[in-house]
């Protein structure tokens, strides 16, 4: 099991910043990665244990099942069911904390998962930079004041 | 029961601002309000239990224990024994954690307590701006003045990073005592002033 953490602050108070990214159907609105997105079998996107599919502009296709959202502790859980990444126990969170002095955000995310271990290096560099600060970096110009 | 949450990024690395904070009798170092503190029977500074005893510059008169103290996760949490102040079962917490986007440091600290009826938002604004607000601007003033920490680009444009050490620190009081700024968002004599 590898974990791979980002952390990064955003100029902007964390309720909006939250009301960005609860919307598990909402990536193609806010990372530079997502194509589309639909939500499995009709539910609405805040219903625990729904599946969100969607196309990377890539071409990949990943099935992802929402585990926690909490609107109390601007945090959001998912794992993966389906994807090409080549990972199994893939749990991630995406965590808002407010940051008092500036009225910013920090803003965290983080996953746990196994795979080859010979593409460790590798997949944290992608998931850890490719994904998650990228989706960062898109809010942080989403965001500006 | 009053809960105080204050935040904070620091622009230097956790490892850094850690080495810091973890040092339970620090405070004297960088913390504007603290006048002199000691760990009572010279336990060390790091043994969960430890107390330390301190006087703030307005002369009120604090004994904090140790509760717990982790460097896997970088928190310490700690409560006040007896105070010259009328708070009760004061406990706080404080948290690091690691902004990797930047090699930067998010501070949280937070505590609850209860005081006297009718004094709730005094020692709201008491401790969240005078102790926590003010601690981080004397926490970041203390980074500056170490010299050569955490990074002082030279004029031929070179970084120079040296070690510095809160021993070097407290040995230059004069130098300490006083974080430009900080205490203007608390002036503790008008504050404690108004008791009784």
């Amino acid at each position: 099991m590898i974990k791979v953490y980002t952390s990064s602050v955003i100029d902007a108070p964390a309720e909006q910043v939250w009301a960005r990214i609860r919307d598990f159907n909402g990536l193609p609105g806010w990372t530079p990665f997502v194509a589309e997105s639909r939500i499995e079998g009709g539910l609405p996107s805040d219903k625990i244990g729904c599946v969100r599919n969607f196309r990377l502009k890539d071409g990949g296709m990943i099935r992802e099942q929402l585990l926690t959202l909490s609107d109390y502790d601007y945090q959001c859980s998912y794992s993966i069911l389906e994807s090409p990444m080549g990972v199994d126990n893939y749990v991630a969170t995406l965590k808002l904390t407010p940051v008092t002095d500036g009225n910013r955000t920090f803003a965290e995310w983080w996953a746990e998962f196994d795979c080859a271990p010979d593409r460790e290096g590798q997949l944290s560099r992608d998931i850890g930079q490719g994904v998650f600060q990228a989706g960062f970096d898109s809010l942080k110009m989403l965001v500006r004041r | 029961m009053i809960r105080v949450t204050r935040s904070a990024i620091i622009d230097a690395p956790i490892e850094r601002v850690w080495a810091i904070l973890r040092d339970f009798n620090s405070h004297t170092a960088w913390h504007p309000v603290v006048a002199e503190s000691a760990i009572e029977n010279d336990e060390p500074s790091d043994q969960v239990g430890c107390v330390r005893n301190f006087t703030l510059k307005d002369g009120n008169h604090i004994r904090e224990q140790l509760l717990a103290l982790s460097d896997a996760e970088y928190v310490a949490t700690y409560c006040i024994l007896d105070a010259t102040l009328p708070m009760q079962r004061y406990v706080a917490t404080v948290q690091l954690k690691r902004v990797t986007d930047g090699d930067r440091t998010f501070w949280h600290w937070q505590s609850t307590f209860d005081v006297p009826r009718g004094r709730e938002q005094e020692f709201t604004d008491l401790v969240g701006e005078g102790v926590y607000e003010g601690g981080f601007d004397g926490l970041r003033a203390f980074l500056r003045r170490r010299p050569g920490a955490p990074a002082v680009r030279s004029a031929a444009g070179a970084v120079v990073t040296t070690r510095s050490t809160i021993t070097a620190a407290t040995t230059t009081p004069g130098a300490d005592a006083v974080a430009a700024g900080s205490l203007s968002a608390m002036d503790p004599n008008a504050v404690f002033g108004k008791s009784n």
